[in-house]
């Protein structure tokens, strides 16, 4: 794994690496992918339409909760705001999300 | 002497209600005296505890109550109002439930006490409970040991007596590997048998609320407690547990695959699995050799598919809303990229770069599509076992605990620690991990073994378990000690 994708993975996931970070998921992430050689090379019979179905749940969603669902207000707002880190009234405080230039 | 079972505790408390306030005092002073060497609880609450002993006093029927009066720790990720659900991470420093998770609802409904929160990995993601903020947890029996994760702490917990019953989170076996490597019951009940709403969501596929107990008859009254459907979990299972089922043991078939545990798995493991199929060969259960090629391929599929979750649940931790916020950022994606590098740890950070990875473009239909189309090959390989033979014996663990600090930054042989576990979460069947009553010969470090049962077969499960702990088979490992020490 090159340091390209580790800085691409990076800025994806919303994290920042060190150099020493960087090197140290070059090593790691290289070794685990590496282990994954039995998934990636693992051929599957595509004549059976239930090998490559991704929604594994799909056959027993059956037995799980049908019922409508009945939205209900379980948050109080002085709970959710006294968690917040920085807050103005009943809003929670966040830095620019617009650049001022925009 | 055996550790005091919930049945008792719930008699003794709804004949005298009075009892419970010097019962409760003993246990505060039993975990402030020996909390400090075990690290396995993160937080106690005395004051709210007594408010709720003043409360259940009032009940005029406490006979109609299951868990009147019973003590129960829950695991750092799992919601009560005003409790911690600081998930043993920085990035959640500080952070009080805000509602209560419905496992807690439903315990408190039925008269349980929650005395506490216990230690774990950071977001549930570890084996050996040694990447928490709060420090590594000790194994009961040998401290230089580990306890075994992701949920070590409640599972010490519950093994040193601090509380009857302890609630953890098994994504991959983060229960049941734990109750091996410390002496007690694990069990994981079927995908949607317990409701998730208010547990920290890790990799939603996989992840159940699990309990810990010292016998299977305490787990059978928990399970009755917790397994219910739920209207706020939209995955949760539209019947009931029903209490376990009888067992004739001379008309079940156990299957067991001996090429597994052929190599890699510690001698006294596979002598005591050796031992434990003998037994049940003499009390009439039938032993059959089955084989579930896939199985070989579960460790790299669960970590593709947990990763993949995790790096999109843990997206929500982000600096805005709650939690550890980093000063001075200049936009909010500098607030989220600075919050999320120093709040998170580092086999967090590791977990959701690979996640992203192999969710990402160019790398999505070699991982993830591949790991799911192996998920539904394992699938279908267990169901067809089931044609066979009623439940699947394996080891829980491959070795016996390890030492702290000696295996924290081997990842490779961290994650294959979750070889036998990891399968039942893949595809949502219920696993129970049980103590041997002899542990190492050399060592007498306990040993667990598991058991799998299809889908949706809970209650004939912990019928099994049972019958087996009634003929010796299992049982808490080593319960006086920690009686002696001062534990239920």
């Amino acid at each position: 794994m090159d340091k390209k994708t580790v800085l691409q993975v990076a800025k994806l996931a919303h994290l920042e690496c060190s150099e020493d970070e960087i090197s140290y998921y070059q090593t790691e992430l290289s070794k685990i992918v590496e282990s994954f050689h039995d998934i990636t090379n693992f051929q599957v019979d595509t004549a059976d339409a239930d090998n490559i179905d991704l929604t594994v749940a799909k056959k027993s969603t059956e037995k799980f909760w049908e019922k409508p669902e009945n939205p209900e207000n379980s948050l109080a707002i002085e709970d959710l705001l006294a968690a917040a880190p920085d807050k103005e009234g009943v809003f929670i405080r966040v830095p620019n999300v617009l650049d001022r230039t925009t | 002497m055996n550790s005091m079972k919930i049945s008792q505790i719930q008699k003794m408390f709804s004949e005298n209600p009075d009892l419970m306030t010097g019962f409760y005092e003993n246990i505060f002073k039993n975990i402030e005296s020996q909390n400090p060497e075990y690290n396995s609880i993160t937080h106690v609450y005395p004051d709210i505890v007594k408010k709720r002993i003043e409360e259940l006093s009032q009940i005029k029927n406490p006979q109609d109550y299951p868990l009147y009066g019973v003590p129960i720790v829950i695991k750092e990720n799992i919601q009560k109002k005003n409790y911690s659900v600081q998930c043993a991470s920085k990035i959640l420093e500080g952070y009080l439930g805000q509602y209560d998770s419905t496992a807690v609802s439903s315990l408190e409904k039925s008269g349980a006490i929650i005395i506490g929160t216990a230690n774990m990995d950071e977001f549930a993601m570890g084996s050996s409970n040694e990447y928490s903020i709060h420090g590594p947890v000790h194994n009961p029996f040998d401290k230089k040991r580990v306890s075994g994760g992701s949920s070590g702490g409640s599972a010490v917990s519950c093994a040193l007596g601090f509380a009857s019953v302890t609630l953890g989170s098994d994504t991959g076996g983060s229960v049941r590997q734990p109750a091996a490597f410390c002496g007690i019951y694990g069990y994981k009940p079927t995908y949607g048998r317990v409701s998730r709403y208010g547990l920290v969501a890790y990799g939603s596929s996989l992840d159940q609320i699990s309990p810990f107990t010292t016998s299977v008859d305490d787990l059978d009254t928990v399970m009755k407690v917790i397994g219910q459907t739920d209207p706020k979990d939209a995955t949760t299972l539209l019947h009931n547990y029903q209490g376990k089922k009888a067992c004739d043991l001379a008309q079940i078939k156990v299957g067991i695959m001996p090429s597994l545990w052929s190599k890699g798995v510690d001698k006294s493991i596979v002598e005591s699995i050796n031992k434990t199929i003998e037994q049940m060969k003499k009390l009439g259960v039938t032993i059959k050799n089955i084989d579930i090629p896939t199985i070989h391929k579960c460790i790299s599929t669960y970590y593709i598919i947990a990763s993949a979750e995790a790096s999109s649940n843990l997206a929500r931790f982000d600096g805005v809303r709650y939690g550890y916020r980093e000063e001075n950022s200049q936009s909010i994606q500098e607030l989220y990229t600075k919050s999320r590098s120093k709040g998170f740890g580092k086999e967090v950070k590791k977990r959701i770069m690979l996640g992203t990875f192999t969710l990402s473009q160019g790398h999505y239909d070699a991982f993830y599509e591949k790991g799911q189309q192996v998920r539904n090959y394992l699938k279908k390989e267990i169901a067809k076992a089931w044609d066979d033979v009623d439940f699947i014996l394996l080891p829980t663990t491959p070795t016996l605990p390890f030492s702290i600090g000696e295996k924290c930054e081997d990842t490779l042989f961290m994650y294959l620690n979750d070889l036998f576990t990891v399968p039942a979460n893949l595809t949502g069947i219920p696993a129970i991990s049980c103590p041997m009553i002899e542990g190492d010969k050399e060592t007498d470090l306990p040993i667990g073994l598991q058991f799998y049962a299809p889908y949706n077969e809970d209650e004939k499960l912990i019928g099994f378990a049972h019958a087996l702990e009634q003929k010796q088979l299992f049982g808490h490992h080593r319960s006086d000690v920690f009686m002696n020490q001062g534990g239920l």
